[in-house]
């Protein structure tokens, strides 16, 4: 039998180093309009999810979070891409993809806080952000299930014809469970308008993918086996995926079927606030947040011959867009003590009897 | 007033139907004769039984959740528990500093006072008396009419309040009251209206008898005689053995129509724990 | 009025509703070109085309996930789950993700989807094949559960199930496919959350679910012969639970029985028995009993199966030993 930590000790697996060369889509055809606007959002997700963890320390945040911190380009880059009509279904780990649809911060922080102005009224959590009129179907915290509904939304895409497409983003763990391959050859199946995006950040919870995955890639090594071709993604390159965004989507839109992306990136903090992270070995640490997506978008912005001071300005703008947003949330009511009896059913009660 | 005499708790084999029916209707539910399987008690024979009661009682419009409104007093049973007197003996014999009374009979009455009050918080049917329309009414204060006899007949002064006494308050106001009684000194104040009834019924040895002025009350109690018996106890090694005590007999007669024979059976065995425990 | 069996019933009441909307879709293992496994679903390809009506791949999960996001989505899907057994490979689509995001969302995502299944025992399947697991629904906040007993029902309540907005579990007894009675002709529309009283009286309530009702009704004759009318309730509904008609029953007759087909422990009967003593309390003139297959999975062998689900004997025998003590 072989074990994993029989190969070597925990946290002591082989590390997985980041590109080298940050400057491989300098050249790409992308509006600068459109990159300073994708800039804009690298910087709301990150200065938001450093908030988050703030506020969570200061236990104005309940329960548990997970930290998007550091894989913000993959939200961003697809964001940019999408239509307003299209899909999103995300993990629990879901803050970056709701702000990259356009939902406002100070719901989505209100809701973290547990208050009635939050984006679900309290109801759902940091773990199931969720805004329909945004095209944001909603986070999900059980894993592989969400890739079984995005079929599903796809499918109405697909029968209403209404080129929109769905678009499901999980982690590199949820390559190994029934659900994902269940949803990947039923989408291959019936040529459903849904991208499947694995964000593989190396680590599935607190151990290396590779030490339980039977393949290298776990996501592009299993496209053939789904009739998909395999597509892998610098996901700390927000241009390298917005251009993969928008092929994929193309694809879909033209009926073509679907698609699957594994993006490579890297998770700055644990996997949730409780994690304290000591199986990633430090030197691969070091080498990620060194290739962290802001940074590595700055840079190109720069080479492009946009002034720091201008990018600074961006900065500023979101900081006191979270500023206000964190105002507006901890001002806000706790929620009533009726709404934890609404909106089981349709009718908006809870009622199960006569 | 009929009374059957019951000795100890019994156990109830009447469904609940049956006994929501039966206090609906005002009538004992011991007294209908059952057709049912094993002499069951069912619906049919109730309603046969609330239709030959004298003067053709109707039966009474549905009840309140909480406790049936009987609109006259009703029919009154009487429950019996044995006590073994012995530490209300010694605080008689040994002047306890909790006992301010001379006469020595009315420590046993002052104690089965102070054993009754609390009982009678956790047994709240039995604290209840009429209301102008003859109704019962669960009172939320305990006031203990003390019966006393005097050369003018029985009174009743009331201990008022008597929650907030202490034993040795209780046996100071009863020794009180049943003095100004029999010396004919009663004010308008001693005889409010009462929630519950004690007498000593031990006048010439009686061990068990109704007491006075129950009408009105749904809970009124008799103390017997205490008389010394023969009683079987268990030693600290196990076995058991025969010794002395003295022993006297609780009643409580009470109005069927508003507490049962497990309100009755609950309250006696309460009153008698705490005048055993001390 | 015509005489129609009970699996014709749910193809005639898929039908009916997906003639009205075209927003009804029906999917499943096998329900498209052969017509269902066991011939629920007969003519809908024919008449539907293969754009509503559709063959999966043996893939609960993606079945339940699709249709979830479906209807999230401005479909109406009938969903087939092919024996209600299967449900626990797909158990966290009903629970986890079907039941909850409606609340979790405050109301933002509606899912008016039904999902339609084999369920119940008495055809010798085994003990993978045969359960009655409405119960296990029963347990979970935010979804509808609806078990008919006749055709006519079938319709009724496919219909029903259909047009309402919310998740609907329909629960097809797979003992009673066969059944045949009249049917009215013509749209027929039922109400969930409704019980229905199939024979009165006043000696005894007799609460059945799926197959157990016309062995309810079986046992009452049976009863009646004895002396003893007993009224039988087809419950249809555990949720919404249609409480006023069973308490309503008890209040009069003051002897209540269930007979259920589920495992013991936690059958349908043990909410009905604990809500009735709660709230009928001083109503009743006896105690409560459930008649239940023991709580045990049921054996493959037929005549094992015969003796653990049951029967209208058991009832008949229970509820007159019950009342003659």
């Amino acid at each position: 039998m072989r074990l994993p930590l029989s190969d070597h000790g925990y946290g002591q697996h082989d590390i997985v180093l980041p590109p080298k060369a940050q400057d491989r889509h300098d050249g790409a055809d992308i509006d600068l309009s459109k990159r300073l606007s994708v800039y804009r959002k690298l910087q709301e997700m990150r200065q938001f999810e450093k908030r988050a963890y703030d506020l969570f320390m200061r236990q104005l945040v309940k329960g548990t979070s997970h930290l998007s911190l550091g894989m913000e380009a993959i939200a961003a880059g697809f964001g940019a891409a999408m239509r307003p009509d299209d899909y999103t279904f995300a993990t629990y780990r879901g803050h970056a993809h709701t702000l990259a649809r356009g939902v406002p911060m100070t719901p989505v922080l209100a809701e973290l806080l547990g208050r009635a102005n939050g984006l679900m009224g309290g109801k759902g959590g940091s773990m199931h952000l969720t805004s329909v009129k945004h095209g944001m179907m909603g986070s999900y915290a059980i894993i592989g299930a969400h890739l079984t509904i995005a079929n599903g939304a796809a499918w109405s895409a697909q029968y209403r014809r209404s080129g929109q497409v769905a678009v499901c983003f999980f982690g590199d763990g949820t390559t190994n469970i029934g659900a994902f391959h269940e949803a990947l050859n039923y989408a291959s199946v019936f040529g459903l308008p849904v991208v499947f995006v694995c964000e593989n950040n190396l680590y599935m919870e607190y151990t290396a993918i590779a030490d339980i995955t039977a393949v290298p890639r776990p996501a592009a090594d299993r496209a053939t086996a789904y009739r998909l071709e395999p597509i892998v993604v610098d996901g700390n390159d927000a241009d390298d995926v917005y251009l993969t965004a928008l092929s994929v989507l193309e694809r879909a839109r033209r009926g073509e079927g679907p698609s699957l992306v594994e993006a490579v990136t890297y998770r700055h903090g644990g996997h949730s606030r409780a994690d304290p992270g000591k199986y990633r070995p430090d030197a691969e640490v070091e080498a990620w947040k060194a290739y962290d997506p802001i940074t590595v978008y700055r840079g190109r912005l720069r080479r492009l011959g946009v002034a720091d001071a201008d990018l600074d300005v961006i900065d500023k703008e979101v900081a006191d867009a979270v500023e206000l947003a964190t105002e507006e949330a901890i001002a806000g009511e706790l929620p009533s003590p009726a709404s934890a009896l609404t909106d089981v059913w349709s009718d908006g009660g809870s009622s199960w009897r006569n | 007033m009929n009374v059957a005499l019951s000795v100890g708790p019994t156990r109830h084999r009447h469904s609940p139907l049956i006994r929501r029916l039966t206090r609906e209707a005002g009538i004992d539910v011991d007294r209908v004769v059952g057709t049912g399987p094993g002499g069951r008690v069912n619906r049919a024979d109730v309603v046969r039984a609330a239709a030959s009661q004298d003067g053709g009682q109707a039966h009474r419009t549905q009840v309140d959740a909480a406790r049936p409104d009987a609109q006259r007093p009703g029919t009154f049973a009487m429950s019996v528990v044995e006590v073994d007197m012995s530490r209300v003996v010694a605080l008689r014999d040994h002047q306890s500093a909790d006992i301010d009374v001379a006469d020595q009979r009315l420590v046993v009455t002052a104690c089965v006072v102070a054993a009754a009050v609390p009982t009678l918080r956790a047994c709240p049917n039995l604290n209840a008396s009429n209301d102008s329309a003859g109704r019962p009414v669960r009172r939320e204060h305990q006031h203990i009419g003390i019966a006393v006899d005097t050369p003018d007949g029985h009174v009743m002064p009331v201990v008022k309040d008597a929650a907030d006494l202490s034993l040795r308050g209780l046996s100071r106001r009863i020794a009180d009251i049943v003095g100004r009684a029999s010396r004919g000194e009663l004010t308008s104040d001693d005889v409010a209206p009462s929630t519950f009834t004690v007498t000593d019924v031990a006048q010439l040895g009686v061990l068990v008898d109704v007491p006075l002025a129950v009408a009105g009350h749904v809970g009124s109690l008799a103390i017997g005689a205490v008389v010394e018996r023969p009683m079987v106890v268990r030693r600290s090694d196990g076995e058991r053995a025969v010794t002395i005590r003295p022993v006297s007999y609780l009643a409580l007669t009470y109005d069927t129509g508003f507490a049962d024979r497990t309100d009755a059976a609950r309250f006696l065995a309460l009153v008698k724990e705490r005048l055993e425990a001390g | 009025m015509a005489q129609l069996t009970y699996r014709d019933a749910v193809a005639r009441g898929i039908a009916q509703e997906m003639r009205r909307d075209d927003r009804v879709v029906l999917i499943g293992e096998d329900v498209a070109g052969a017509g269902g496994v066991f011939k629920t679903t007969v003519g809908l390809l024919d008449e539907f085309g293969p754009r509503r009506v559709i063959d999966t791949p043996i893939a609960e999960q993606a079945i339940l996930g699709a249709a979830m996001g479906a209807a999230m989505t401005g479909l109406r899907p009938v969903a087939e789950i092919m024996f209600s057994d299967f449900f626990a490979v797909c158990w966290d689509l009903v629970v986890n993700e079907i039941a909850k995001t409606r609340y979790m969302t405050n109301g933002q995502v509606t899912l008016p989807l039904v999902v339609k299944t084999g369920n119940g025992g008495a055809l010798r399947f085994g003990a993978q094949h045969s359960q009655s697991i409405e119960n296990w629904a029963m347990a979970i906040p935010g979804v509808k559960v609806v078990t008919p007993s006749t055709p006519a029902d079938v319709v009724g309540l496919m219909a029903a199930a259909i047009r309402d907005d919310d998740p609907v579990l329909f629960f097809e007894h797979k003992g009673l496919y066969a059944a045949k009675s009249e049917v009215p002709d013509g749209e027929i529309v039922d109400s969930l959350g409704t019980a229905k009283v199939r024979r009165t009286g006043r000696d005894a309530t007799i609460l059945a679910l799926g197959l157990m009702v016309p062995r309810a009704i079986e046992a009452a004759e049976h009863l009646a012969a004895r002396g003893i009318d007993a009224e039988v309730i087809d419950v249809r509904s555990l949720v919404p639970l249609d409480t006023a008609t069973i308490l309503g029953s008890l209040h009069k007759t003051g002897r209540l029985f269930t007979v259920e087909e589920n495992p013991r422990l936690l059958g349908w009967g043990a909410e009905i028995a604990s809500i009735a003593v709660d709230e009928c309390f001083w109503d009743l003139d006896g105690p409560i009993q459930r008649i239940t297959t023991p709580h045990v999975p049921l054996p493959a062998a037929d005549s094992l199966e015969d003796l653990v689900l049951p029967s209208a004997e058991l009832v008949a025998t229970t509820v007159e030993k019950a009342l003659q003590s």
